[in-house]
């Protein structure tokens, strides 16, 4: 299988897409791609690539293999392989992935673990 | 739009779409046109158009405007506008809506009741 944040950044487009003034509350979980632009509240186990758009506040323990983040996440995370954190997105929560990307302009309270590989 | 077709349905229309590999336990509020291809558990509610994929599993209460259902909707649904079955769609369950299409094949067990527009509405907002 190709690599799911490569596909992303090469615009595939991601299917499953919660909209921008959705609520979700509860348990989720899912395959392959999915993007959050509203609010959601619960728990994500997957096994596939989150986003977390820009204007998506999530207050979630997630699970997932990549995840990339543009909005405003508060729980712990916990990825497979990668976690980014975009300009400007907010975090609140411990983070624990293979590899970790923070950018300029990310506010990050938390802490941070780093996965050896096997 | 033409609605009567599944795979002919302009995904782009919709802001919030539910993929097949998309699992949900909980409630989805506030969803403007929603696609649900895969297995929600619980609550929905849409203010504008639901659409039920072929092969989506729903095991909650639905509260809508417009419903088009293809797939198997185990719940009681409501819907302020209108609801469309197309076959070989299934719903277990009691419907509250003012126009209601159930094409041959389709599966009901449940009650169904038709009120006006404005009395379907007033039970949405309870």
């Amino acid at each position: 299988m190709a690599n799911l944040l490569e596909n992303y950044y090469n615009n595939k487009k991601i299917k499953t897409i919660l909209g921008k003034n959705t609520n979700f509350n509860g348990d989720l979980s899912f395959r392959d791609s999915l993007k959050i632009n509203g609010t959601y509240i619960g728990n994500i186990n997957a096994t596939g690539l989150l986003v977390i758009g820009e204007n998506a506040t999530v207050q979630a323990n997630i699970k997932a293999k990549s995840i990339v983040i543009y909005g405003t996440v508060k729980g712990d995370i916990n990825a497979e392989e990668r976690v980014e954190m975009l300009p400007i997105c907010k975090v609140q929560g411990n983070v624990k992935a293979k590899k970790i990307k923070i950018s300029d302009g990310v506010v990050f309270n938390g802490r941070c673990e780093i996965i050896k590989g096997q | 739009m033409p609605y009567d077709d599944f795979s002919k349905i302009d995904e782009d229309y919709f802001d919030t779409i539910l993929e097949e590999d998309f699992k949900f336990e909980g409630t989805i509020k506030y969803a403007d046109s929603l696609i649900i291809k895969g297995y929600v558990k619980g609550k929905i509610e849409s203010n504008k158009i639901l659409v039920i994929g072929p092969n989506a599993l729903i095991e909650a209460d639905v509260l809508a405007k417009t419903l088009q259902c293809f797939g198997k909707i185990n719940g009681n649904v409501i819907v302020e506008e209108e609801a469309y079955f197309h076959s070989p769609s299934t719903l277990n369950g009691d419907i509250t809506t003012p126009i209601l299409t159930f094409e041959k094949g389709c599966i009901l067990n449940g009650r169904v009741r038709m009120n006006s527009k404005e009395s379907t509405k007033n039970e949405v907002k309870e």
